[in-house]
Formats: structure tokens, C-alpha cells, sequence
């Protein structure tokens, strides 16, 4: 007995050893005003501004975003407005910005150091869109119940269709080194489908739909055919974006093939915008995208997220903006 | 700078080559085993300045005018041995020294005359002390006592790789018998490869690098392996904790033909088998088989054959392995699984050589190598059903490998044409084969049928040298060792050319007392490709490319050397180190966030890596005890080692892992009598540098999604990004460590057995392995900065017996 407690003893020993807490003398540091914000034509400015946190610090919601901060708008160095406060850290302009000019934002909060941001726009650039074919399928489902189990609910039969959209877009790039990121959308309701187990397989019993009252934004699964156009793609929370840039076709006429494909309701129409994106927005979606990738493995080496706030954390930037729609019939 | 230094080689060259009279040359030996002593003392008592020492292969060569001479050989650890006697004639004296028994009542002198020497940044690893160490897990480890050295940082705790003066685990020349070694890791690193019963001669030089020596920034390490006894056969066997090995030597034909022999395993697979088993057995899993294991072997070969005292010729082979395995088998009544996992990983080394005195001034050594490094690792998966009569199965097998492959040719002379100058020159040349990482993969039964080979191709490269040093007397107090190396370096169309002059020179204060300075440059035409801190045998060796410039270094140097008693010698030394095209991963790259993308590494590797420079500069001082009952040293480092890299941390410069600003190292080994000695090391060293995040905010697209999913009833989480600043803004806890160690010896009606009880780290001191930030649930959640050790108090215990 006495040698099986001693055993004991000696495996608690050094067990307890492999692992200990430690004081971590960088708890103090100072701490940073956020401003995050992208400004487009047309649009009243509006962003979020919050505050970082210490590493040990808890999470706190509330407590990050910074509702009572003072954030100045500047245009081409002269005072214009203050930013008004709406929800969650978020504040916003009542004048549109003038693309001409040149805009900086001074974020003040008790307690924390002043941030700047400073914003310039870059051009929208134009594209057309021709050659468009489609095809569609239309299916039927009966949707038997919400996303609440629980909830009563009437089964009942809805169509919705499978689009395919294809279509040639074509713009001129200016000379200048550029960036593009397109995104395709159209509305749906959100729809899922359940499964039960029977006879050793998983087997779709029904479908229900998420906010069945209103259709959501969903964006389209699309390729591009193009051989001469350098494409990055990033992948954030879900949403695939492609950042196209203009290393092999600058100053030319670029045609892209997009091949679209998605679910819709009601042959709700296909959006397609083409943000002109500055290289400080690259800068800071590709240093993310490589955070997101590098976190949790243990033998990346940890990756700085681009910041453009002087004095604090952040992006703030304009996008260029062109949009066309096209309708399915 | 490489013009004029290359001019006075020349002149040196010219002035001094022709006034000598009469030459005496000729091996120093073991007078028992026949084993040739490297860098014995040879010289005329009568006259001092006549001295040499004896070359990597046991030649001396001393050409001097006629004289009354009394010839004397030492060596530490053997009794001093004088011949006396009129010279006028050529001479061959080979001389052979007994092995002193009564430490401390024979007159020995030093190994290497470090007060005497022009080489600088030079130690001599005492071998017997290594052998005495308290070690962990009683493997006596050749590199770990390298890293108790001045000037060599340890890496991770517990593992071998070693960090000189700044650079990195690659940036060291590790040669066995001459051939380079490319993988020096068991265990991922915690054990080395090196077989110190096999070994005869170990040798680190951290700066000043003679001319012979080339392709690597930072370190050389010379290991040179035992020849063999040529009068009897003796032997040492050894069982410890996790291992057991043998050595063995003798003579084939006496005094013409020897061999030595070592080998040894590990077998920790064999000690959890039974418990594999029970486990498989009483599962309720249904596991009928279920196997996992790990263990390494190496082993060591040399035979030498001496055709005459002219000529002799040497086959020296080393093979090693570690391989981890799993088998996982599962029967059901109408079906049957199978899963096998294997990772394999080892170097084998082999080296011809050929010694021939053309002249009794001039020793010629031919090489021939071949050096490989291979990992492998194996997946295979098969599944087997019945429906009935029929059979159904599916089969998966996937195979990764990558390494390096080396055949090489040298040729080396040394040159003795007077007591002033002792030259050395040669050429050499390398073929290497990459092979950064090829998958091949098979599929039948279920799935498509794919029958597959993808990856990178090999890249292949040549690699030539060659080089011309001279050591030369000026006079009775100056010496200098002036020299260049030229290397050129081919692949995929380029070529790499870099000259590098190399001079380091010692100038005589008093007989006990010189100082020195070197200046050397040194090119890498090599880069690791690595992404852990320890040592995985995924880090891949591949080559300078059109993209990637190869390394450089430029080393100044300057220290003295005091012999504060015939025991004891004090160096004290300096050094500046400019380093430039090293590699590091781009922020957020990795071997292994590559493998996840489904890419092979080595695909893109050149794409994931960015250059930079570096820079470390620091103070050593070593207090060092070869001989007497009480032994060892004491080694102090001060240091500074930085990197800049252009698109890391925003340019800015920033700390090198292994920036230590400190590192203390005390090893004492005391002999009570022949039975019974002990041994105590003491580390200390300021704690690594490593990237913690300072602060964490939100994100634009953190604020997005937390809109898109907000819920007024749940609300949502803020997904924050961390600010880490600079690259290694925070420093680990200090690392110290005690081992203490205890040898009982007793002779034995066949020979010694030695009884080694040690303990690593007696204190139990927590040294940290890793930390990252954890959340403690029993505190409410709340974050943590958690340290990770992996090494408490370890005793050990093993028994060798020697014949």
C-alpha cells in the first residue's frame, strides 16, 4: 500500500509539472480606438468604431464598441461634421462624400488616444454586360415546417427554380495598378432541408425555410473563364470573394465568361457589382485571410492584420462602384 | 578586402615556402589500439619553435635544419613521450603514446595548445568528460554537450539542435569522417544521431574558419569516428532506460587490418507492446489489433587497412533510422477493416578514403561520399465487406517522401615544407538531388480507380570548392592562418560564385598569454526549409535557386587566451556577425498550412519563404579544466542576434528566436578514485523570444458577420482579430537546470563495468517547452497565458561493461 501511494505521489509529481499559469506582463498595454469603414459612391458615410482589448481581457460586447466616441469628418482638411451615432459602435454621416475630394476622420473616446483615418476614392469603372444565356429549372418542395421544431406549422407546396446565368462582362482597366472584386447576388428565401435516419442511411425527409416572411440576400456561386487575368481567391466566414488585379491586362480591355449559378424564388433578378478596390484594402483582406489561416496552427508564424488608422487598429478606405442587373425571364 | 587578402596569401606563400633541410614525419598513435591521435603535439624540446601538430588523420610533419633533437609527443590523456636523437637525414618516426591510468601525476599537455594556436572560436569536445555527463535519460548525447559550450545556444528544451553565435539549426557544418550529415535528430530532436562510443574526435569551430571548411554560415563540427584497434579486440556494451548498444573493435590482420563497430536501439515499441495488446485485448471497441510503436537504431562501421606507412585506406559507413508506426485492424462478421500508418526517417553516410604521403613534406587524402537523407511516411487503409458470397473492397494507399542525396569527391593536401608554414589546399565536388516532396497515391474497390505520382520534381545541383590556407609563423610571437575558399554552386541555369578570403592570426604576449583575431565570410549555397522548434523530419533541405540567393556571413573575431595554470586556460573572445539572404516563412505560411490547402510543400516553397538579414554580435568567456581528478568548464555568453526581414513585422527589426541575452553553462566532474566519480551540469539561459499577441480587436469583417448573424434575442459573438507587433515581442521565463550524476566503476575479472545513476533536472524546475493563451473554464472562462513543460525531475540509470 505504502509503495502504491508513493507511486502515486511520484505520477502526481510529474504530472503537475508539465503545465503552470503565467503572469503575463503585457496585460497593460495601451489600449487602441478601431475604425472600421468602407465608403462607396453615393452612400453617406458610415462606420464602426470600438476599441481593442487587452489579451487577457474578456470579451465584452458592449464594453468593445465605443458608443460615446466623437468621430470628426474632415474634408480636404476642413471641418464638415460630426458623426452621428445609430447602434453598435456604428456611426454615420448625413452628407455623401464628393469622389473628388479627399476625407479624414478623427475618433476621440475618454480614456483612449485620437485615431485618424484618412480616405480618398478611386474611380468606379464601368462594365458592360452582353452575351447573357440561361437557362432555368423550376422544382417543387413541400415545405413542412419553420426552423423551430416546436412551432405549428401547415405544410404546404412552393416552386422555386435552379438558375444558370451566362454572360460576358467586359470593362476597360484603367492604367494604373488596380483591383477588382465582383460579387453576384440575387434573393431567396433560406431554405433548408432535414434528414432521418432509417435503415442505417440518412434519408431527406422535408424542407423548412429560415425568416420564411422575407428573401435574403444570397450570393451565386460563379467561375470565371479567363486565362489572362491574375485571380485571387479568398474565402471569409463562408463568402468567397475574388480579388482579380490587373498585373496582366493593365490599361486593356478585359472580357471575363462568368458562369452563374443559384437558387431563386420568383426569378428574382441577378446583381452584379464590380467594386474598383485601393491596394490598401488588398493589403488588409489578404493579411486576413492569412490571420484566419495561420490561427490555431501551431507552426505558422502569426500574422499582423493590415491597419491604415494612425494611432490605432482598423481599415478605413472607398471603394469605386458599378453595378448592372440582369433580369431572368 | 578579398583582393588583398588573397595578394598576401600569395606573398606569404612565396617568401617563406623554401629553407628547409631535413624533414622527420610520421603518424602519432595510440600504443595500444593503434588509434591515430588527432591534433597531438609535436615538437622539438630543444628547440620549441619546431612544433606541429598532427593533421585529422594522425600525420605530423616537421622539416627543420640539421639538429641535436629530442622529439616529443603529447596528447591529453597520455603519458609525454621523448626521442632523442641527431637529425640529419630524412626521418619517419611514427610515435606511440601510452595511455596515461593515474590522472594528474603524468606530464600531459593540452590537446590543442589554445594559447599557442592562430585558429580562434576553436573547442576541442573532451570526449571522456561527455561520457561522464549526467544526461537525460542516461543517452549520452555528443550534441547536447556541444550546446554546454560558449557561444552555442540550445534550442528547445530538450532537443539537439544547436544555434552558434546567431544563426540557425542549418547553418552548421556537421561532418562525420569528412561527409556532411543532414539530419542529426532522433526523436524529433531529443536525441542526436551521434553515437559517442563510436566517435574519436569531436571538434566545434564557431569563427576564424580555416579555409578547408566551407558551405555553411555559422558552425563546424568535425566528427571523426574510431578507426578500429589494431593490436586487440575490445568492446563496450551498454543497457539503459529507453536504449541498449554495443561497440566493438579489433584487429582483422594485426597491425594491418581493423574494425570497429557499433550499433544501438531503442525500445520503447517493445516496452508498451505488452500494454498494446491488453489494450486490444479488452476494448469495447471491437479492436481486434492494435499496434503503435516508435524506436530508432543506428549504427556505425569502419574498417581501415594500412597497406603501408605511405598508404592507407578507410570504408566508414553510418545508417539510421527512426520509424513511428500504427496498425489498426477491426473484424465484424461480415466485414473487416485495416488502417496502417508509418513514418520513416533516416540518413546513411558512407566516406572511401584514401591517405597517401606522396613526400614526407606532402599528405594527400582522397574522398569519396555519399550522404542521404529520406523521410517517408505511409498511409495505407483497406475495407472489406460481404454481401451474401459476394466480396467488396476498397483499398487506399498514399506515400509521401522528400530528402537529400549527395555524391561527392575530394581531394585534400597538407603541405609542411618548414616549421613556418604548414598549407593546406584542395578541391571538391558535390552532386545533390532534392527531392522537396513527392505523393503518390492508389485507389480501388468503391472509390475511382487512381493510380498516382504528384508533387514537386527533384531539383538537382552541383556544388564545387576549392581552397588554399597557409599557417604561417612570423617571427616568434605572430602566426597567422591566411586563406581562401571558392565555391560554385549550379542549378536550374544559375550559378552561384563566392569568393571567400578567411585569415585569423595570433599574436604571442607572453608563453602563457596571446591574442587573436580572424576575420571570415562563409556562403550557404543550402536553405532549411523548417516551421517547428524542434526537430520534425518534415523540414526539408533544398537548394539557393534563381529565386532564392544562397546565404552569407561575414565574421569578425577577436578575443585572447590566458593559461592561467598548466591545467586551467581562460578565453576570452568577441564577435560581429553580419548575416544576409536567410529565410524565414512569410507571416501565416507553414509546412503544414500548405498540406492542408492539399498542396505538396515543396511546390511553392520558394513562394512561402521571404529573405532577410541578420545580425549577432556578443562576448564568450570559457574557464576551462581538461585534466586532473577535478574537471570541466565554465562558459559565459553575452549576445545579441537580431533579423530584418522587408515584408516581416512590417520591416522592422526583431529579435531572433534564440536571442539569449545571457546564457551560463557549468559542468564539473570530479574523480574520487577508479571507482567512483560525479558529475553536476548547471544551464541558465535567458528565455526564448517568441510572437505573443499584445492586444485583439474587431475587424471590418468581424463587424460585418457580427451584424449579418446578430440575433436580438441570442445576440452574437464578436469574432476578434490578436495584434502581435513585433515578430518575438516576449520572452519566455528564464530556462536553468541541475543534473547531477554518479558513475560507480568496478573491474571485473573481464573488464569494467560502470554502474551511471543521474538525475536531469534535480530541482524540478519548470522550464518552459511552449505557452499560448488558454481559456480556464473553472475561472469563469477566463483567458490564460498557459506554459507547457515537458521534462520534470528524470532519473536514470544504465550499466556499460567494457572489455
Amino acid at each position: 500500500m505504502k509503495k502504491t501511494f508513493l507511486i502515486f505521489i511520484a505520477i502526481i509529481f510529474v504530472l503537475s509539472s508539465c503545465k503552470k499559469t503565467l503572469d503575463l506582463s503585457i496585460t497593460d498595454a495601451e489600449k487602441k480606438i478601431v475604425i472600421n469603414g468602407i465608403l462607396y459612391p453615393d452612400s453617406i458615410v458610415r462606420v464602426n468604431i470600438s476599441r481593442s482589448l487587452g489579451v487577457l481581457e474578456e470579451d465584452s460586447t458592449e464594453f468593445q464598441f465605443l458608443n460615446k466616441a466623437t468621430a470628426k469628418l474632415y474634408e480636404n482638411d476642413n471641418y464638415i461634421e460630426t458623426l452621428v451615432f445609430d447602434s453598435l459602435g456604428f456611426y454615420h454621416s448625413t452628407i455623401i462624400p464628393d469622389l473628388t475630394k479627399k476625407y479624414k476622420l478623427e475618433v476621440e473616446s475618454e480614456g483612449i488616444e485620437k485615431a485618424i483615418g484618412r480616405v480618398e476614392f478611386i474611380k468606379s469603372v464601368p462594365f458592360t454586360i452582353t452575351d447573357v444565356e440561361s437557362f432555368v429549372i423550376d422544382s417543387t418542395i413541400t415545405v413542412s415546417r419553420t426552423s423551430d421544431w416546436n412551432e405549428e406549422f401547415e405544410p404546404y407546396d412552393t416552386t422555386f427554380q435552379y438558375a444558370n446565368v451566362n454572360c460576358k462582362l467586359s470593362f476597360e482597366d484603367p492604367l494604373e495598378t488596380n483591383f477588382y472584386v465582383i460579387q453576384v447576388y440575387s434573393y431567396c428565401f433560406n431554405m433548408g432541408y432535414f434528414e432521418s435516419y432509417e435503415n442505417g442511411e440518412f434519408v431527406l425527409s422535408g424542407f423548412y425555410l429560415n425568416n420564411d416572411s422575407k428573401m435574403q440576400k444570397i450570393y451565386a456561386n460563379y467561375s470565371i473563364e479567363n486565362n489572362n487575368t491574375l485571380i485571387e481567391n479568398y474565402t471569409f466566414y463562408g463568402v468567397d470573394y475574388d480579388i482579380l488585379q490587373d498585373d496582366l491586362f493593365n490599361g486593356q480591355t478585359l472580357s471575363l465568361n462568368l458562369d452563374i449559378d443559384f437558387t431563386t424564388f420568383d426569378l428574382q433578378p441577378v446583381y452584379i457589382k464590380m467594386y474598383s478596390v485601393p491596394k490598401n484594402y488588398i493589403d488588409y483582406s489578404k493579411s486576413e485571410n492569412k490571420y484566419w489561416q495561420a490561427n490555431g496552427n501551431p507552426f505558422a508564424q502569426p500574422v499582423n492584420v493590415f491597419s491604415n488608422i494612425e494611432n490605432g487598429f482598423g481599415i478605413f478606405t472607398a471603394f469605386g462602384l458599378h453595378e448592372q442587373v440582369i433580369t431572368l425571364n | 578586402m578579398k583582393k588583398t587578402l588573397f595578394i598576401a596569401l600569395a606573398i606569404f606563400i612565396g617568401f617563406t615556402a623554401f629553407s628547409q633541410k631535413y624533414t622527420i614525419s610520421g603518424y602519432v598513435e595510440d600504443a595500444e589500439t593503434g588509434e591515430r591521435l588527432i591534433g597531438a603535439n609535436v615538437f622539438d624540446a630543444n628547440m620549441l619553435k619546431n612544433a606541429t601538430s598532427t593533421n585529422v588523420y594522425g600525420y605530423y610533419s616537421l622539416t627543420v635544419p640539421k639538429t641535436d633533437m629530442i622529439l616529443t609527443g603529447s596528447f591529453v590523456g597520455y603519458s609525454s613521450l621523448q626521442n632523442e636523437f641527431k637529425l640529419n637525414k630524412d626521418t619517419v618516426i611514427n610515435i606511440k603514446l601510452e595511455p596515461s591510468t593515474k590522472i594528474g601525476t603524468v606530464v600531459v599537455s593540452g590537446k590543442r595548445n589554445n594559447v599557442e594556436s592562430p585558429q580562434m572560436s576553436t573547442i576541442d569536445v573532451p570526449l571522456k568528460t561527455i561520457k561522464n555527463m549526467p544526461v537525460l535519460l542516461g543517452e549520452v548525447d555528443i550534441m547536447k554537450t556541444i550546446q554546454l559550450l560558449p557561444g552555442v545556444q540550445s534550442g528547445t528544451e530538450g532537443t539537439s539542435g544547436i544555434y552558434v553565435r546567431g544563426g540557425g539549426p542549418d547553418q552548421n557544418l556537421i561532418l562525420l569522417d569528412g561527409v556532411p550529415v543532414y539530419n542529426v535528430n532522433h526523436l524529433f530532436g531529443f536525441f542526436s544521431v551521434f553515437n559517442a562510443d563510436a566517435v574519436s574526435n569531436v571538434t566545434l569551430i564557431k569563427g576564424g574558419f580555416p579555409a578547408r571548411y566551407g558551405g555553411r554560415l555559422s558552425s563546424v563540427i568535425d566528427i571523426r569516428m574510431k578507426e578500429g584497434n589494431m593490436q586487440k579486440f575490445s568492446g563496450n556494451v551498454s543497457i539503459g532506460l529507453i536504449s541498449s548498444k554495443f561497440m566493438l573493435e579489433g584487429p582483422i590482420v594485426k597491425g594491418k587490418t581493423s574494425f570497429a563497430v557499433s550499433a544501438r536501439r531503442t525500445y520503447l515499441d517493445a516496452l508498451v507492446a505488452p500494454g498494446m495488446a491488453l489494450y486490444s485485448k479488452f476494448n469495447e471497441n471491437g479492436l481486434e489489433n492494435f499496434m503503435a510503436g516508435y524506436y530508432f537504431y543506428d549504427m556505425n562501421a569502419k574498417i581501415n587497412h594500412k597497406f603501408s606507412d605511405k598508404s592507407r585506406l578507410y570504408l566508414s559507413v553510418y545508417g539510421g533510422n527512426d520509424k513511428a508506426y500504427t496498425n489498426i485492424k477491426e473484424e465484424g462478421e461480415n466485414s473487416s477493416f485495416q488502417t496502417k500508418f508509418n513514418l520513416n526517417w533516416g540518413n546513411v553516410i558512407t566516406a572511401l578514403r584514401w591517405n597517401y604521403v606522396l613526400s614526407p613534406k606532402l599528405f594527400m587524402n582522397t574522398t569519396a561520399t555519399y550522404s542521404r537523407f529520406n523521410f517517408a511516411t505511409k498511409m495505407e487503409y483497406s475495407d472489406t465487406w460481404y454481401d451474401g458470397d459476394k466480396k467488396y473492397e476498397d483499398e487506399f494507399k498514399m506515400g509521401y517522401s522528400s530528402g537529400i542525396y549527395d555524391v561527392g569527391t575530394k581531394i585534400d593536401f597538407d603541405y609542411n615544407p618548414n616549421p613556418s608554414n604548414k598549407i593546406r589546399f584542395g578541391a571538391g565536388g558535390t552532386f545533390h538531388t532534392f527531392r522537396p516532396g513527392v505523393t503518390a497515391m492508389s485507389m480501388s474497390g468503391d472509390y475511382d480507380n487512381i493510380d498516382t505520382t504528384y508533387g514537386s520534381s527533384d531539383l538537382y545541383a552541383r556544388e564545387y570548392a576549392i581552397y588554399l590556407e597557409d599557417e604561417i609563423r612570423l617571427g616568434s610571437r605572430i602566426k597567422v592562418n591566411v586563406g581562401g575558399n571558392l565555391s560554385f554552386f549550379n542549378v536550374r541555369d544559375t550559378t552561384y560564385f563566392s569568393p571567400e578570403p578567411r585569415i585569423s592570426a595570433r599574436l604571442l604576449i607572453t608563453k602563457n598569454w596571446s591574442v587573436k583575431a580572424a576575420y571570415s565570410e562563409m556562403q550557404q549555397n543550402l536553405h532549411f526549409l523548417t516551421s517547428s522548434t524542434i526537430g520534425l523530419p518534415t523540414d526539408l533541405w533544398l537548394p539557393a535557386t534563381d529565386i532564392l540567393a544562397p546565404q552569407h556571413s561575414t565574421q569578425y573575431a577577436a578575443g585572447t587566451v590566458i593559461r592561467i595554470t598548466p591545467k586551467i586556460d581562460l578565453t576570452i573572445e568577441g564577435f560581429y556577425k553580419e548575416m544576409t539572404n536567410l529565410i524565414e516563412y512569410k507571416e501565416g505560411e507553414s509546412m503544414f498550412a500548405s498540406m492542408e490547402d492539399g498542396e505538396s510543400a515543396g511546390e511553392v516553397w520558394e513562394q512561402k519563404v521571404e529573405q532577410g538579414d541578420g545580425l549577432a554580435y556578443g562576448g564568450e568567456v570559457l574557464l576551462k579544466k581538461d585534466i586532473g581528478k577535478l574537471n570541466g568548464w565554465i562558459g559565459y555568453t553575452l549576445s545579441w542576434t537580431n533579423r530584418t526581414f522587408e515584408n516581416i513585422a512590417f520591416g522592422e527589426t526583431f529579435p531572433y528566436r534564440y536571442d539569449r541575452r545571457h546564457d551560463i553553462s557549468i559542468v564539473m566532474m570530479y574523480k574520487f578514485n577508479d571507482r567512483i566519480d560525479v558529475g553536476a551540469t548547471w544551464v541558465y539561459g535567458t528565455g526564448n523570444a517568441v510572437t505573443l499577441a499584445q492586444q485583439r480587436y474587431v475587424s471590418n469583417n468581424g463587424v460585418n458577420n457580427y451584424i449579418q448573424y446578430y440575433n436580438e434575442d441570442w445576440g452574437n459573438e464578436l469574432q476578434t482579430v490578436e495584434y502581435y507587433g513585433k515578430r518575438n515581442n516576449y520572452r519566455l521565463p528564464a530556462y536553468h537546470r541541475l543534473d547531477l550524476g554518479i558513475n560507480f566503476t568496478k573491474q571485473r575479472k573481464r573488464g569494467v563495468g560502470t554502474w551511471s545513476f543521474s538525475v536531469y533536472n534535480a530541482y524540478n524546475h519548470q522550464n518552459p517547452f511552449f505557452v499560448q493563451f488558454e481559456r480556464n473554464w473553472r475561472k469563469d472562462n477566463k483567458r490564460e497565458l498557459i506554459q507547457y513543460s515537458i521534462f520534470p525531475i528524470i532519473p536514470s540509470v544504465s550499466y556499460s561493461f567494457k572489455f
